[in-house]
């Protein structure tokens, strides 16, 4: 049985033909635009593998919803919760916001810009 | 669109005719990148006679189909130019306005176009720059020389008594204009509200001074472009605006814009100003500086999302959020 390709995969080799093949021939004046697709290509390969941006984790969602303290629309209230200053650095739980904010960043630059991590 | 079109372009002509009284022809028009707010044409112009006579380079600036909230139109910022170049600032000298939609279906003005390049990953490769980073305090220095009494920006409207809390509470409103929940960004403008500064004056800030609106000439500065975000502001705004990491492109040793050193460009500053720089209320400014770019790449990438606007640039901007969000985190980590 032919094994089927991976989105992944498609987006790889098809980024790889327009980089080596494609962008050499692309006009001066049309070469940004060819860099933007080829960027483009790379960010949707990564999202397969890391996830969405336009969708938070689930591990995120969970510990919004432990420091909130409510039971559901956990990003709502915590930014309901950050207006009305809730989180000074007095308040304990603070520092696990702040963690669980830090994680859900690092993995969202892995999809947007991974060389910035390195 | 746009002067590609064969109508749009004789009306131009015939408006240079009339500005410079004489007959004229325009050669190598081509329209410049980097226009999500504006859009800009180089052009040269020969003049047949009068006091024009002679060749001219110039650009026109010119609306763009849509705006982003904060951003001042073509005739504000061509008042603007005129205010800047009579305090010295080094800026394109400004030409003509024009605010008649009969011409071009927009406002725009003309201005003189300005040698060397602006491209930030051109400028911060290779060695620091240390003249031309002394260059730009001295004139962000004039820049923050005019202040609010002036009758000719009264366009800009009141002065914010606290700039820092001012710019909070407008970037929340930004954000909800366009429902996007932002939790990471929120947790630094509730940093920014706790640890606001009091300003020590209140002046013309440019908004926008930073690698990338800098056209530069081998080491030379030619001159501060895009003027379109200045408004009344604590002046330590846009000098953390310039250091902030998120404006260094290539240059990351570099502090200042990718281009050189803090020590050398706070020297030039205090010189020429008169007033000292407090390294810890830059900091927070480019704290600042974090939010408020990743606020207005919120609202670019609004612009494609909501469907009106679908462009692969603006799209591409809301994947610059993630990195932005990280500086802001790293910044604002506590005890």
């Amino acid at each position: 049985m032919v094994r089927e390709v991976k989105n992944t995969d498609l987006l790889s080799i098809a980024r790889t033909v327009l980089r080596d093949e494609v962008l050499n021939v692309v006009p001066e004046h049309k070469k940004y635009e060819a860099l933007m697709v080829a960027n483009a290509m790379a960010i949707a390969a990564r999202e397969a593998v890391y996830g969405s941006l336009a969708e938070p984790s689930k591990a995120f969602l969970t510990s919004l919803l432990l420091v909130s303290g409510e039971t559901d629309e956990p990003i709502e209230n915590i930014i309901k919760k950050l207006r009305l200053g809730a989180f000074d650095p007095d308040n304990p739980k603070t520092k696990t916001l702040h963690q669980a904010l830090l994680v859900e960043a690092e993995r969202k630059v892995k999809v947007s810009n991974l060389q910035y991590l390195k | 669109m746009g002067l590609s079109d064969a109508d749009q372009l004789s009306r131009l002509i015939a408006y240079v005719e009339g500005l410079v009284q004489s007959s004229v022809s325009l050669s190598d028009l081509k329209k410049l990148s980097g226009g999500a707010i504006q859009e800009n044409w180089a052009f040269d112009v020969h003049v047949q006679m009068g006091k024009w006579a002679g060749d001219h380079q110039w650009v026109l600036r010119q609306d763009a189909a849509s705006q982003v909230a904060a951003s001042q139109g073509r005739a504000e910022e061509y008042k603007l130019l005129k205010v800047a170049k009579d305090a010295g600032v080094q800026v394109p000298t400004p030409i003509s306005l024009c605010e008649d939609n009969a011409v071009l279906g927009r406002p725009f003005f003309l201005m003189q176009r300005l040698q060397g390049t602006a491209a930030g990953h051109v400028l911060t490769k290779g060695d620091a720059k240390p003249k031309l980073v002394r260059t730009l305090a001295q004139n962000l220095a004039r820049i923050h020389s005019i202040g609010h009494e002036r009758q000719e920006l009264s366009f800009l409207g009141e002065a914010p008594s606290n700039p820092a809390l001012n710019s909070v509470a407008q970037y929340r409103s930004y954000l909800d204009a366009i429902n996007a929940e932002q939790p990471a960004i929120e947790f630094g403008l509730a940093w920014l509200q706790r640890n606001a500064p009091e300003p020590s004056r209140v002046t013309l800030c440019h908004r926008d001074y930073r690698t990338g609106n800098l056209m530069v000439d081998g080491d030379n500065l030619s001159g501060i472009l895009d003027w379109e975000f200045s408004g009344w502001g604590d002046p330590m705004e846009d000098v953390g605006w310039i250091c902030a990491k998120c404006w260094r492109f290539r240059g990351q040793g570099k502090e200042v814009g990718g281009l050189g050193s803090r020590q050398d460009f706070y020297q030039a500053y205090e010189q020429e100003s008169g007033y000292s720089i407090d390294p810890n209320e830059i900091k927070y400014w480019e704290v600042m500086a974090h939010v408020r770019w990743a606020t207005i790449a919120c609202q670019q990438a609004a612009r494609h999302t909501s469907g009106k606007e679908l462009s692969l640039e603006l799209a591409l901007t809301g994947y610059v959020v993630p990195e932005l969000e990280y500086e802001i985190l790293q910044m604002t980590k506590e005890g």
